[in-house]
């Protein structure tokens, strides 16, 4: 499976923070640190990103403290939320 | 031509006919009513506004009047309309000024989408523009008033104007809106203040109004970038004190202020990122006027290249916070 911000999704990045607007329903999220994080390096990627490939680019001290599954569970949010989309490999 | 250039007569007659065509920023608004106070109000508040001719293009037609009915003489009302409709409910016959600048600024939230309109006031300082986006009872009039009565250029008590495409923010300098204590502070603040008529019991308590200065109202067509988001709350014996705000707390502050924000979809977006990005975001508490005009006084003086150590909490250090921090110790040491 592979991981990317859904098109009518738009962020404001700075230091670890994300803010998102949702085109579709004209929502505004301010993330947590964990969501922040995951979507900083899945709009920097330009491409859809594996799990793993998201948890191997986290910052060395998120990968001390996260473990694969902890990534899955916030991917899963953010795709129930509509924030990310994904697609089969 | 301005306001001031009509005798009384000229004035009561426009406001009385066809309307009183008066600039104010980058709108007309037709001012129509039969009412002293109405006419006492301008008079007082809107001296240096251009007027423009009888065939001028009017953004806004507003009327306020006494409703022709029952309540025009049993525990008479006030009414304000605009294009001959009223969007609100009457208010007593007393708060016919305040009922007119509420409908004034209902215009431009309720249509003027061309911007993003937020609830905030907006002064500026050498080129740039400081945003206080703050609700109701926060402290927000007072410290305009104050700020303005002491070189800070009015652009609005009330309402900012983010021209979506450049950022910049659009002045529509107006009378500044004082309740209840606040009116008095401002008249001991400065008692060269003109402060007009204080209208007892309306919803949000006594209410009075500040004259914009002359020299601001002149510069209506000049417009700046911000420079400074601060959220000010006024806490009763604390000194005044400024802290970091994150730039996206900000943000979602600004989201949550906006009047129009979602007609703008992913533009008004962007348009406000843009907002926060270029300016340095801030949360302020203070008790004393004079101490908090100090502190804006130094906050407006450009950063001093010395690097500050301490403790100031804040968001993770990224070049930029840490300049935020160094300016932040300078401005309340």
């Amino acid at each position: 499976m592979l991981f990317a911000p859904a098109p009518h999704i738009d962020a404001a990045r700075w230091g670890g923070s994300c803010v998102i607007f949702d085109a579709e329903s004209g929502n505004t999220h301010l993330l947590d640190e964990y969501a922040s994080q995951i979507l900083t390096i899945l709009f920097e990627a330009r491409e859809p990103l594996s799990q793993a490939t998201i948890f191997s680019s986290l910052p060395a001290e998120a990968r001390r403290t996260w473990e694969e599954a902890d990534v899955a569970e916030v991917l899963d949010e953010l795709v129930r939320m509509g924030i990310v989309a994904h697609q089969h490999a | 031509m301005i306001v001031l250039d009509l005798d009384p007569y000229e004035l009561r007659q426009r406001l009385a006919g066809r309307g009183l065509r008066v600039r104010v920023g980058p709108f007309v608004y037709s001012i129509r009513s039969p009412l002293p106070e109405i006419e006492a109000g301008i008079g007082l508040h809107y001296p240096w506004h251009p007027l423009k001719d009888d065939d001028a293009f009017v953004d806004f037609h507003v009327h306020v009047d006494r409703p022709k009915v029952l309540r025009r003489w049993l525990r008479p009302q006030v009414r304000f309309r605009f294009d001959g409709n009223p969007p609100f409910n009457p208010l007593p016959g007393n708060q016919a000024f305040p009922l007119l600048e509420w409908g004034m600024n209902w215009c431009v939230s309720a249509h003027a989408h061309r911007w993003i309109i937020l609830h905030s006031a907006v002064l500026e300082r050498d080129g740039r523009c400081l945003l206080l986006p703050a609700p109701s009872g926060a402290g927000k009039s007072t410290l305009t008033a104050a700020l303005m009565l002491r070189g800070w250029r009015l652009f609005s008590d009330e309402l900012a104007l983010i021209d979506p495409g450049s950022g910049r923010l659009q002045p529509l300098p107006r009378p500044v809106s004082l309740k209840n204590q606040s009116i008095e502070i401002i008249r001991s603040f400065d008692s060269g203040a003109v402060i007009g008529q204080v209208v007892p019991d309306t919803l949000k308590g006594s209410v009075a109004h500040v004259r914009p200065m002359r020299e601001h109202v002149m510069r209506h067509m000049v417009d700046a970038p911000p420079g400074w988001i601060v959220v000010p709350e006024y806490m009763p014996g604390v000194p005044a004190r400024l802290e970091p705000l994150s730039k996206a707390q900000a943000l979602m502050l600004l989201a949550k202020n906006a009047f129009n924000y979602n007609i703008h979809g992913r533009a008004g977006f962007r348009a406000l990122a843009d907002v926060v990005d270029r300016s340095q975001c801030l949360s302020f508490s203070y008790s004393q006027l004079d101490d908090a005009v100090a502190v804006f006084e130094r906050l407006a003086q450009p950063a001093s290249g010395e690097r500050v150590h301490g403790d100031i909490p804040g968001p993770s250090t990224t070049g930029f916070d840490r300049q935020q921090a160094d300016m932040l110790r300078a401005a309340t040491s």
